[in-house]
């Protein structure tokens, strides 16, 4: 249920973002979710509809991209990508999607250090001036 | 109407992230290590407290805890410590950087050496909410099986230990400490883990020795926030000492 709280901010930096331009309605809101972010797409865009009542952003389109995991050596300084698979049902909790190796496939090193993954970013909205 | 796109590149945690990393320059500044304390709901994590304090005794140490209801923790907790906060969330299933912020307002940090972070039983949320510390422990009790990290992974991203509580347990439970450490190192494959158990005071040297080398680390490192990759004895990493 920490989506609330995450709608709620997201709201908060929209409003903030947009407060010198009074007349303007956001249409979509695109979102940057990373396989570790530990949210639920779904619980996220219901509770964004309920934080957005009464905002520039009541009624916006959620429109999330899903970013890949990214990890890197510290050996070899290899990095590989984990894309999350867009034909999942990505309802469930999408960390448990992912399986982070625990050795680097080009050195064998125990040392792989999470780069991408994590995110949970405002990436751009779309407006009307109305 | 014409359409505009509008690019914002921000962090949705951006606010919370920032009020962290101010906490954490003040922690540092007074000489406080905070450690955030993450698990289930009956785990131990006030138990752990009550004999975590008069162990690190005299070095002060304070306890800030949240629950959505009650401050039965915090009076549990008072006769350990004078210095106790309860957060009461309401439904609020985490705590964010601002309650703390707010919960240790009226303390002069310089008093303090330790701060524990008792974070809302809840194995989910509080994973994405940044508090200011400088490590994150989780605690799994033995009562939970030993596939519980695995099936909770975010927790565990950015944990710094593990603590296996409720140690006591394992014998009449049959507990499979090897699968609980491979359940782990599954999803992070470096943190330490240590079984403890606050009734017969297995473990709680190591998890003592584990604050104070990483109070000492933490105050000399250049680092804002460290990483706490000490390790701990082999025989505690692995395999539990009576098996």
């Amino acid at each position: 249920m920490h989506e609330l709280s995450l709608a709620h901010s997201l709201v908060e930096i929209l409003v903030e973002q947009f407060r010198e331009r009074p007349n303007v309605r956001i249409t979509t809101v695109y979102l940057r979710l990373g396989p570790l972010a530990g949210v639920v797409e779904s619980a996220l865009k219901a509770a964004f509809a309920v934080a957005a009542l009464g905002t520039l952003a009541e009624g916006a389109c959620l429109r999330i991209e899903h970013a890949p995991a990214v990890v890197r050596c510290r050996s070899c300084g290899q990095e590989q990508s984990f894309p999350t698979n867009a034909e999942t049902d990505h309802d469930i909790l999408l960390s448990s999607l992912v399986t982070l190796p625990t050795v680097c496939p080009a050195c064998g090193a125990l040392s792989l250090d999470l780069v991408h993954g994590d995110e949970l970013e405002l990436v751009a909205a779309e407006v009307v001036d109305g | 109407m014409a359409k505009e796109l509008v690019v914002l590149e921000q962090r949705l945690l951006e606010r919370n992230d920032t009020r962290a990393a101010e906490l954490r320059r003040r922690f540092k500044e007074a000489g406080v290590l905070v450690v955030n304390l993450m698990s289930s709901p009956g785990a131990g994590k006030t138990t752990l407290l009550t004999a975590t304090l008069p162990a690190l005794s005299p070095e002060p140490a304070a306890v800030v805890v949240g629950d959505l209801a009650t401050d039965n923790d915090a009076r549990r907790l008072c006769t350990a410590t004078p210095w106790v906060r309860q957060i009461t969330t309401g439904t609020v299933c985490h705590l964010e950087a601002a309650m703390v912020e707010e919960a240790i307002a009226r303390w002069d940090l310089t008093q303090l050496r330790y701060l524990f972070i008792e974070n809302v039983g809840n194995l989910v949320c509080p994973a994405s909410f940044d508090l200011g510390e400088a490590a994150r422990v989780v605690l799994f009790a033995v009562t939970e099986g030993e596939d519980k990290p695995e099936k909770y992974p975010p927790i565990l991203h950015r944990a710094d230990l593990v603590l296996l509580t409720k140690s006591d347990l394992l014998a009449p439970l049959g507990f499979d400490v090897q699968r609980f450490v491979a359940s782990v190192h599954r999803v992070n494959p470096k943190v330490p883990i240590l079984p403890v158990s606050a009734r017969t005071g297995e473990g709680l040297a190591a998890w003592l020795d584990w604050l104070r080398v990483l109070r000492g680390a933490w105050l000399s490192g250049s680092d804002e926030r460290v990483r706490a990759r000490l390790q701990l004895p082999e025989r505690v990493n692995h395999e539990d000492q009576r098996s």
